[in-house]
């Protein structure tokens, strides 16, 4: 009898022993995803964007600069038409400047349904201040076994209300993240396609952002040369956009 | 004793007198016409602008009409059932429409473009029919998310009544939002710029979009236009009293359109007045000239056997009022006459453009029409009776005798 209490004691044991991973919490998991994406608090970071629509694409080159997870600016570098224009993102707020006018035109939620600026906004999703995570099971992602969090937005006046995302068990890197409206509705994929070393850490490389509503429509943005830079407040203030 | 002999005068010298009064009788028809016409077209323009289009009154929150506002319905008004009751229990409300508009982009999965959609309740949109519906069914409040949409912007999403489109637009948080519509028909208004553009859905379908249950704006409509002055008054210190925050505009502040035509055929039937009315002065002048050419030898009579000069004056002038007069109400009678077998004779308009329903071609009978007719009338057979019978009373005894 002792001998088989004691068996099923350990296979019991065995058998409940909880793998490392799953200690930790939904929003625990969140903090991990976001510290390969947003490593350094004042920085600045190449960014090629690969614009699809159906077999046809355009790329664009830029710099950002960015200062902890609300302000970024945005300096475009290629192709020549863009070059010399400047998009201002704080929190809620987006500005563009054109060369060559004397003011930034600020760009409503509803122009940023339009063309990259969607997308920009997805790829500058600011998971653990944003959202609150619930673990909400496991799933295969990517040929990748992963943590499935479902994400709901604190405020109501966030972008995307619900994201799911894909976190890999293996190193917490996201493999994946659907992006939801208030009104349930699936409007954009994002896929963490690649992941190298900037700056000495491990970050996140390359993401490709897929148009759930209208077909063909996908854009990929390469990440690269992330270094800490000292940034002046300035930068960040619309009204001396495009004047230094 | 004067006033007599003018009046026998005029029924003695037949054949004259009748040339004068008809083409002052012609001038009284072609004006009533014309002023009829205006009239009428007036009243249906305005009739259509109000009751198709903007309503009698337009309720908004205070603010709304000068705002820059940063979300959408930031300015939106609030406790919208209320509000509606206090309004309709005036006995000359006929209905109010809550309306709320909304812009974004629409996507047939394919392509996208932007649209401008405008939400209401089905039953008070059929109300107003605002709108040609050119194919399907119109919206239902059965169907939230069942919408028309312009036949421009159907064709270039290649979409026909029972196809879905993807609404996306952003709710008055700022956060995103989509959301799949059925289209159930499409309209036509003649605008082109606008059956690119425009949608119709059904107002909770648009509250949904925008996550509230604000409105943007309540239009009023009234049994009949006239009340809108009182009607405006009474509600706005009604607001003040209740201190509801609220502000108005009446149909003529939103009618920027029917203001234009207005001015437009003001001036157009200007001129075709005074053309009327320099013909008419030009002929009665004539007739009476000649018709005074004629009776020289009368005339000479008259002054041989003593009447004064200023008698003959006054003899003739008054002879030219009597035939003004008498022209006038003939020329009132007929042209009422020829305006009414117009009206019996029920000729259909069609629609001008950006609207739906077409009028009948009537002539508005206006009293204000009739006056000015019987004035002129008046007015211009005096007038030109003056000259000649000054000229008549200045001539020679003997010279006018021995006249032909």
């Amino acid at each position: 009898m002792k001998r088989i209490q004691l068996l099923t004691a350990i296979l019991f044991v065995l058998g409940s022993t909880p793998t490392s991973a799953s200690a930790l919490t939904g929003s625990e998991i969140l903090k991990k995803v976001d510290s390969l994406r947003n490593p350094l608090s004042s920085f600045q970071i190449d960014v090629d964007l690969i614009s699809y629509r159906n077999e046809a694409s355009e790329t664009w080159k830029m710099r950002v600069f960015g200062q902890g997870t609300e302000k970024s600016l945005v300096e475009f570098v290629d192709p020549a038409s863009q070059k010399g224009q400047y998009l201002l993102m704080l929190n809620d707020a987006m500005w563009i400047y054109l060369p060559g006018t004397s003011r930034p035109i600020r760009i409503s939620p509803l122009q940023r349904l339009m063309g990259e600026a969607s997308n920009g906004d997805v790829a500058r999703t600011n998971y653990s201040i944003d959202y609150d995570a619930e673990l909400a099971g496991e799933a295969e992602a990517e040929g990748q076994s992963c943590y499935r969090l479902e994400l709901t937005a604190k405020d109501p006046g966030v972008s995307y209300s619900r994201v799911m995302l894909w976190v890999s068990k293996k190193n917490y890197e996201p493999i994946k993240a659907d992006f939801y409206v208030v009104s349930g509705k699936l409007m954009k994929h994002a896929y963490f396609r690649e992941f190298g070393m900037m700056n000495g850490n491990r970050a996140i490389t390359a993401i490709e952002i897929q148009d759930a509503v209208r077909a063909g429509r996908r854009t990929v943005m390469r990440y690269s040369k992330l270094q800490p830079k000292e940034l002046p407040e300035k930068m960040f203030n619309k009204n001396y956009l495009g004047k230094w | 004793m004067l006033t007599r002999i003018a009046f026998r005068n005029v029924f003695r010298n037949r054949r004259r007198s009748t040339i004068t009064m008809l083409v002052l009788i012609f001038g009284a028809t072609a004006l009533i016409l014309f002023g009829g016409y205006k009239e009428i077209s007036f009243y249906g323009l305005r009739e259509s602008t109000i009751r198709n289009r903007v309503g009698h009154l337009q309720i908004y929150k205070k603010g709304y009409l000068d705002s820059e506002s940063q979300k959408p319905l930031e300015f939106g008004l609030e406790n919208v059932r209320e509000l509606r009751r206090a309004v309709e229990s005036d006995p000359r409300v006929e209905m109010t429409v809550p309306q709320v508009s909304l812009m974004g982009l629409v996507t047939n999965g394919e392509k996208s473009e932007t649209f401008l959609a405008t939400g209401v309740e089905s039953e008070k949109d059929q109300k107003m029919s605002a709108q040609r519906l050119v194919a399907g069914e119109s919206i239902s409040d059965q169907e939230n998310d069942g919408v028309i949409v312009g036949e421009l912007l159907a064709r270039s999403m290649a979409v026909k009544p029972g196809d879905f489109l993807t609404l996306m637009s952003t709710t008055v948080n700022g956060s995103l939002n989509g959301m799949d519509v059925r289209v159930r028909g499409t309209f036509a208004t003649g605008v082109k710029e606008f059956d690119e553009r425009a949608i119709k859905m059904p107002l909770a379908g648009a509250q949904q979009l925008l996550q509230t249950t604000k409105i943007e704006k309540l239009l009023v409509l009234l049994k009949k236009t006239d009340d809108t002055d009182s009607v405006k008054r009474d509600l706005e210190s009604r607001f003040s009293q209740n201190h509801w925050g609220l502000e108005m505009r009446d149909w003529s502040a939103l009618a920027t359109y029917y203001h234009q035509v207005k001015n437009i055929f003001n001036g157009i039937f200007g001129f075709l007045g005074i053309v009327v009315f320099l013909i008419v002065i030009v002929s009665v002048a004539n007739t009476i000239i000649m018709s005074i050419f004629e009776r020289t030898r009368e005339i000479g009579t008259l002054m041989a056997i003593g009447t004064r000069r200023r008698q003959i004056w006054a003899m003739f002038f008054l002879e030219g009022l009597l035939i003004g007069v008498l022209g006038g109400i003939l020329g009132i009678a007929f042209g009422s006459a020829v305006g009414e077998l117009i009206n019996q004779a029920h000729i259909q308009l069609p629609p001008p453009p950006g609207y739906t329903t077409g009028y009948q071609l009537r002539i508005m009978l206006k009293p204000s029409i009739l006056v000015t007719v019987m004035v002129l009338s008046s007015v211009t057979a005096t007038l030109a009776s003056v000259l000649p019978a000054f000229k008549a009373s200045r001539l020679k005894i003997v010279d006018a005798l021995g006249h032909i």
